[in-house]
Order: C-alpha cells, then sequence, then structure tokens
C-alpha cells in the first residue's frame, strides 16, 4: 500500500484514477491508499464531486442546422487527375523532347555553316583589297608578292 | 473508497464504438470522392458536440458558431487526406482546437458569457430549493471554467464533457499522454478550488 508522504495528495494520480487511466494494480494501490490518506481522500473526493457536476451541464446546441450554412461553401472537390497533373511518365515527354533535339541539331548546323563552311569565302568583297599588304595596281616587292598573299 | 470515486466501471467497461460506424464510413468515403449530401450527414452528427466545445472555449454564441463552420469547411478540404487510423471525430475536434485557439490567441481578452444563464440545466433535483442549489453549482462551474487557462480549459472539456480517453485526448491536443495527464489534474485541482471557494 501506498503511505501518506509529503507529496500527498498526489493530484495527478488521483486525476487519473478518476477517469479509468491507470493500470489495475496502481488503481487498486491509490484507492486503497485514498481510503487512509485524509488528504487524498479529500481530493479524490472534489474531482469525483466535480465529475458529477459536469455530468449535469447544459449541453446548447447550436440552434440551427449548420449542416446547411456550410453545404453552400464547400468548393467542388478537385478530380484526382488535375492533383497529378504535373506527375508525367519519361515516355509521355519523348516526342516533345525529339522535336527539341531536331531543332537544336539543325542550328548548329546552319551556325557551323556561316562560321567555318566554304560560304565564309564565298562572300568576302572584292573592295575589302584595299586593305591588303599591296593593294590594288601596287608593285609586288619581295616576299610580299608570293602566291597566297594577294 | 467506493467505486463511483474511482472510475472503476470506466477502466472496466471499454469504450465500444458508437452506433453507426459502418454508416459514419460509407458517409466519409463518399465525402472523399466529392459528394457533399454525405459530407452534410457527417456535419449534422456532430455539428453540436463541436459547436458546444467550442463555444465553451471561446465564450460567445456567434463567434462559435462562426468558427464551427470554418471547421467543417477546412474539414471539407482536408478530407481527401484524412486516414482511418485516426477517429473521424477526434480529427475534428483537433481542427476545432485549433481553431479556438487561434481565434483566442487573435483577440487577446476573452468575454465569456454566463452559458447556464442561457440555458436551462437538467432539471433532475426534486424540488425548487435543491433545483435552484443545482443551477448555482453549474454557475459556479461554467465561471471556473472560463477562469482556467485555455490549455487546461479545452482538455477539461474534452474529458469530462466529451468524453474522450487519453489517447484521443493526446491526438486531439498533440501533446504526449503525460501531458494530458498533468494538465487535467491541474485543471481538475483549479476548478476545485473555485468551486470550493464559490459554494463556500
Amino acid at each position: 500500500m501506498i503511505s501518506q508522504s509529503q507529496d500527498c495528495p498526489r493530484a495527478e494520480a488521483l486525476s487519473a484514477l478518476i477517469d479509468g487511466e491507470l493500470a489495475p494494480r496502481e488503481h487498486d494501490q491509490l484507492t486503497a491508499h485514498a481510503a487512509v490518506c485524509p488528504l487524498c481522500g479529500a481530493t479524490l473526493q472534489q474531482f469525483s464531486d466535480l465529475r458529477g457536476t459536469f455530468q449535469r451541464v447544459a449541453h446548447p446546441d447550436a440552434g440551427v442546422d449548420i449542416a446547411a450554412l456550410v453545404e453552400p461553401q464547400l468548393q467542388p472537390r478537385q478530380p484526382a487527375e488535375s492533383g497529378r497533373a504535373w506527375r508525367r511518365w519519361p515516355w509521355q515527354l519523348a516526342p516533345g523532347g525529339v522535336a527539341a533535339a531536331g531543332v537544336l541539331a539543325t542550328g548548329v548546323y546552319l551556325g557551323m555553316l556561316l562560321m567555318g563552311g566554304t560560304a565564309a569565302v564565298a562572300t568576302r568583297p572584292a573592295a575589302m583589297a584595299v586593305f591588303d599588304a599591296v593593294p590594288p595596281g601596287g608593285l609586288c616587292v619581295g616576299a610580299l608578292c608570293a602566291p597566297g598573299t594577294r | 473508497m467506493p467505486d463511483r470515486l474511482t472510475g472503476q466501471k470506466d477502466r472496466t467497461v471499454p469504450c465500444s464504438p458508437p452506433p453507426g460506424v459502418q454508416e459514419e464510413r460509407e458517409w466519409i468515403r463518399r465525402a472523399q470522392a466529392g459528394e457533399r449530401a454525405a459530407y452534410s450527414k457527417l456535419v449534422r452528427r456532430y455539428q453540436d458536440r463541436l459547436y458546444r466545445f467550442v463555444l465553451r472555449m471561446v465564450g460567445t454564441r456567434e463567434e462559435a458558431l462562426e468558427l464551427t463552420q470554418d471547421v467543417f469547411i477546412k474539414a471539407w478540404q482536408a478530407l481527401p487526406q484524412w486516414k482511418p487510423d485516426a477517429a473521424f471525430h477526434t480529427w475534428l475536434f483537433r481542427i476545432g482546437s485549433n481553431a479556438a485557439m487561434d481565434a483566442l490567441r487573435r483577440r487577446k481578452i476573452v468575454e465569456f458569457t454566463q452559458l447556464e444563464e442561457q440555458y436551462d440545466p437538467v432539471a433532475d433535483a426534486p424540488d425548487p430549493e435543491a433545483q435552484l442549489q443545482s443551477k448555482q453549482r453549474l454557475q459556479a462551474l461554467e465561471a471556473a471554467l472560463a477562469c482556467l487557462p485555455p490549455e487546461q480549459r479545452e482538455a477539461i472539456l474534452l474529458r469530462e464533457v466529451e468524453g474522450l480517453s487519453y489517447a484521443e485526448l493526446s491526438a486531439v491536443l498533440g501533446v504526449n499522454e503525460g501531458t494530458v495527464k498533468s494538465r487535467l489534474a491541474r485543471a481538475r485541482a483549479a476548478l476545485a478550488s473555485r468551486f470550493e471557494k464559490a459554494n463556500a
């Protein structure tokens, strides 16, 4: 049996006792203790009276049908499909990927043609010859007239 | 010590599932699929319990009615995520508890109505004098409840009025069962003290 000590009344244990939330052994020990401990006995009686009063409290109802007030405010639920709109399988992305890769490859090919292919040589204008080392009509001296310098 | 004091009955008689559990599961399933009529049936089943809990938390009828509607609208939005491992009413009370605590935090100062002035207590007393005493006790209890810190008030209301177990309280309040136990004990001690002074 639990004896009376300085920490009586054990409010927490007595409260759990009232609620029927103690293990059977604890329940029996504390019940026996409360029967002989004036502090615990009085506390248990207070808690019990309180419970009795709670059982008589009024249960006010809302006085209106809340369901009828709530129902018009409920948003239609989105279909489950829309919630997964962004969740796509890889094979569903394949056609778009192939098209994008094709466009990119075409762009790279055209760019290479402009930068380094035969088109670059063919587009050199004749007027640019005035900036050559030997301008048009000038005398050709030594190495300046070597093949390929004009 | 007599058993009526010790909750022995609560311990030995397990809480049986409320009637209509299968029916409720069907309503939930249909509501999750988007059927509003099924959800309205769920609302009607719990509207008064939720309303009176919120009313005793916030203290005014208008605010309680508004908050109760908000709770049911939030629950509708969150219903697709609800899992049957939590009881539906426990889940609802959790949303209700959060809504009430948020409302209390927003306004800081709480003005409570004396509920027993608006609602007649159960008339179980045999004569007018006893009825008056009973009414006075109930008024004292309501007044004492209003003075409790909100965390203790919601715990004691959910236990004593709604009959939730410690495990259910733990789920509703989002605290462990040890905290539930101590919170209830503090609430009871405070109520008993105020109650005693009021009846002295």
